[in-house]
């Protein structure tokens, strides 16, 4: 790009660790608006991006860029993602502004629309070529939208899958199963933009506050960087002598882990306790044994202590293959799932090595964290793909006698399924 | 009545409810008089899922025991087990009055509250709080503090909690069936009392109980109790691995595996085969007797490891000098041992009850070893309470406070 960066050394001493939020297209706007509600605001600096003025205008984001306003007249795109992306590159210039100067920008938006999906890949690239590491949380439109949204999220998802360093995808058709049959669909909107802004918030949280164990961007990296898979995020605060347990319980509880079963199949967890100075080191443990009683996966822990907190939050962040986050097999699927496109060749200048200022963006991360996991977490984004035939869940009938009785589970593991089932031995 | 005062240990096992009617003579040992059993219905995995059905088995077993032993039986003492109790190590410590200086019942009291002083989940109860170690300003090795002077005193616990509305439920299972119920004790600590003898437990060891829905494990080095477990499986997942890999009913599984099952996978010859008789409602067939031995095999390993690594995680096995215990129904299986020895690297014994008289065909058998345990523990606790004549409340303390030293 040609934009040449600020000198971020300088700002590195000056400035603490700021997160930028950018929210684009109406939901992301939409979101921003909740992530302000759900907390920590002043960690953050929310941008929102638009086609529509209107939205913008009722937005509570310090800054607003509306986009396109000769190619969407400030009416929005009708849904066409060119649209999106015309506006975006039309107001490249200020975009540019506003992404640059920040280590970890986080871009939220809604998949299938015209903004969300066209004018979102640019604004992530802008960023990363601003060296900061970007973060994309997006939401998949309900299948009943259309085949036309559903392929344009597809679309999109693919190109910021390439160009982010994470990519969280909340499915809306899972999310509407959590919210009540009969709620209204404004509470199902809002129930479900509600987890976005707490999983945001509480990524925001993680890398902010400061604690004696600090979660570095290569343990969210971790986390995140696994190809073709759903978020799962499960939050809750407990305050009073029980704090630790009750808020582990009830974040496990949380309808997107459905009661933990979903980490059984994820790789690695992040698990970030924020909580007042007085925790004592007992009850991270109680918090990490009982994660670890739900997962074989790797286990990532975060402590942030925070003098003007009253209760103990506990937040599970872990990502799950497709394949065991839903709790209907799907075979074809398995099969048919194609090699993630990962290991695509990336344009000249994107990458760190080949930045014209490759000592500034570090510089300025390195304010924040260790300059060296977060080089590694770049280089491990690029990994050769992976082609995994998955696992087809057993027959349910293999619990046997014990069908209805309280499972036995250690480590994730079902243990009331017969062991030669498990370890697949063969029977002549 | 010329006898000396009865005990009685229930057991509501997941295979069977069982009742030891003993008499504890002055001299502290334990004669049996009559064990009453019956098959249990609606436990599962050591938890009482039908309760109407569960009051019944432990009617019967009590109705049984009491004709057996042609006594009337009043009170119990039971075990409980179950996934939800869970077990931690914890340290006290309290202060010693610049005043006085000398350590009493009191302060053994305080330092036990403060070891306490920990979060359990809310709906949780502590069963036991049992004294490992005490330290006396720092000296190592106390046995018994009291009397001592010192600045501080403090002691190493072990403390195992379980979910309260569950052992109620157990308790209100055993009042509805019109006997008082005394105190619970866990499967683990009933059965080392009667299992392992006091040299075993000073040179360390590991008894591991495995019954019909549970394994009940606890670990002692130098003497005290250093970690204690439960895995909910046991035999009946032994059965439903047979029956499902088979294709058999779970009926006839059980009894396959009492008559034929091995854990040793290469016992079997190829085309060894055990001919299923018909019975009704099956039709009866042919199995290959080296899958029924791989299926074992696979369940029992993979029963050892999960052990294995739980104490892993809380004691370091180098320090257990006197091997592994085996008890509880399942030990009774052929081969069962070698798989034991082959995780945990070190010596096994299937042992039963060991310390009492009675008749043998009881005390050697292994299934009876958490009940006659339970009788043990019991007699253990009303020792320390005897002289309570003399000492009044105080002299209770002591006791009450000891007696669990006593168990260590």
């Amino acid at each position: 790009m040609l934009e040449i960066p600020r000198t971020l050394l300088a700002d590195a001493t000056s400035q603490p660790s700021r997160i930028l939020v950018i929210g684009v297209g109406n939901a992301g706007v939409a979101l921003i608006d909740r992530i302000t509600l759900a907390g920590p605001g002043g960690a953050a600096d929310l941008v929102a991006i638009n086609t529509d003025g209107l939205s913008l205008g009722s937005s509570v984001a310090e800054r607003k860029i509306l986009i396109g306003s000769k190619t969407a007249r400030g009416l929005g795109t009708g849904g066409d993602p060119e649209v999106g992306a015309e506006a975006a590159e039309e107001a490249g210039a200020e975009l540019a502004e506003a992404v640059s100067g920040a280590p970890i920008v986080i871009v939220c938006a809604g998949l299938g629309g015209g903004v969300g999906s066209g004018a979102a890949p640019i604004v992530v690239e802008l960023a990363r070529n601003r060296g900061a590491l970007v973060i994309v949380v997006a939401t998949m439109p309900f299948s009943f939208e259309g085949r036309r949204r559903v392929q344009q999220a597809a679309a999109a998802r693919t190109e910021l899958t390439r160009l982010a360093d994470a990519f969280l995808a909340f499915e809306n058709d899972r999310m509407a199963e959590h919210a009540e049959p009969l709620a209204g669909m404004h509470e199902t909107f809002a129930a479900s933009d509600q987890v976005l802004a707490d999983t945001v918030a509480s990524i925001i949280r993680f890398t902010t506050t400061s604690g004696p164990i600090r979660v570095t961007p290569a343990d969210l990296l971790a986390v995140f960087r696994e190809p073709d898979s759903t978020c799962v995020f499960g939050f809750a605060e407990a305050a009073g002598s029980n704090r630790a347990n009750e808020a582990v319980e009830r974040a496990l509880k949380s309808p997107l882990l459905a009661r933990g079963k979903s980490l059984a199949g994820a790789r690695a967890i992040l698990v970030h306790v924020a909580a007042p100075p007085d925790l004592h080191l007992a009850e991270v443990r109680a918090i990490m044994e009982t994660v670890g009683r739900h997962t074989d996966g790797h286990l990532h822990l975060g402590v942030g202590l925070d003098p003007n907190r009253t209760s103990l939050a506990v937040s599970l962040l872990a990502t799950s293959s497709d394949a065991t986050a839903a709790r209907a097999p799907r075979p074809a699927r398995a099969r048919t799932q194609p090699a993630p496109i990962e290991a695509a060749p990336e344009p000249g200048g994107e990458s760190p090595a080949a930045d014209p200022h490759p000592s500034e963006a570090p510089a300025n991360a390195s304010e924040l964290f260790d300059t060296s996991p977060y080089a590694v977490a770049r280089a491990g984004a690029k990994r050769p793909a992976k082609t995994e035939q998955k696992t087809l869940s057993l027959d349910p009938i293999a619990r046997g006698r014990f069908e209805k009785s309280e499972p036995t589970i250690v480590g994730g593991e079902d243990l009331d399924v017969p062991t030669f089932l498990r370890q697949k031995i063969k029977l002549r | 009545m010329s006898r000396e005062r009865l005990l009685v240990g229930l057991e509501i096992g997941t295979f069977k409810v069982c009742a030891v009617v003993a008499e504890s003579r002055p001299d502290g040992s334990l004669r049996i008089l009559g064990v009453g059993e019956s098959k249990s219905v609606g436990i599962r995995k050591g938890e009482i899922v039908d309760f109407n059905s569960a009051i019944q088995c432990v009617r019967d077993a009590i109705a049984d025991a009491e004709e057996k032993a042609d006594a009337e039986i009043e009170s119990v003492w039971v075990a409980v087990t179950g996934s939800h109790i869970h077990s931690f190590n914890n340290r006290g410590a309290t202060p010693i009055p610049e005043d006085r200086g000398e350590i009493d019942v009191e302060d053994i009291r305080d330092v036990e509250a403060s070891a306490k002083e920990v979060s359990i989940p809310d709906q949780n109860w502590f069963i036991h709080t049992i004294t490992q170690h005490y330290y006396v300003d720092n000296q190592e090795g106390v046995v018994n503090p009291i009397g001592m002077m010192g600045r501080k005193l403090e002691a190493d616990f072990h403390i195992v909690h379980g979910v309260k509305t569950r052992i109620q439920n157990t308790l209100r299972c055993v009042k509805e069936a019109s006997v008082a119920a005394e105190e619970v004790v866990i499967n683990s600590v009933a059965s080392a009392q009667v299992v392992l003898d006091q040299h075993q437990k000073d040179l360390g060891a590991i008894m591991l109980d495995i019954g019909g829905g549970t394994t009940d494990y606890i670990v002692y080095i130098d003497g005290a109790v250093q970690h204690s477990g439960v895995l909910a499986i046991g035999g009946d997942h032994i059965t439903n691995d047979i029956s499902i890999g088979l294709r058999i009913p779970i009926a006839r599984a059980e009894r396959l595996k009492i008559e034929e099952g091995s854990a040793n996978p290469d016992e079997a010859q190829p085309g060894d085969t055990i001919i299923l008789k018909n019975d009704s409602g099956f039709s009866g067939c042919e199995i290959e007797r080296s899958n029924l031995n791989r299926i074992i095999y696979a369940r029992v390993r993979e029963l050892f490891e999960l052990v294995r690594t739980d104490i892993d995680a809380q004691c370091d096995l180098d320090l257990v000098r006197s091997g592994v215990m085996l008890t509880g129904g399942c030990c009774r299986m052929r081969g069962i041992q070698a798989v034991c020895a082959e995780v945990f690297g070190q010596p096994v014994h299937s042992v039963a009850a060991q310390e009492v008289t009675g008749p043998t065909s009881v005390f050697q058998n292994p299934q009876y070893a958490t009940a006659i345990g339970v009788v043990k523990y019991a007699q253990l606790m009303q020792m320390d309470d005897e002289p309570d004549s003399l000492f009044g409340a105080v002299g209770k303390k002591i006791g009450s406070i000891f007696r669990r030293r006593a168990n260590a």
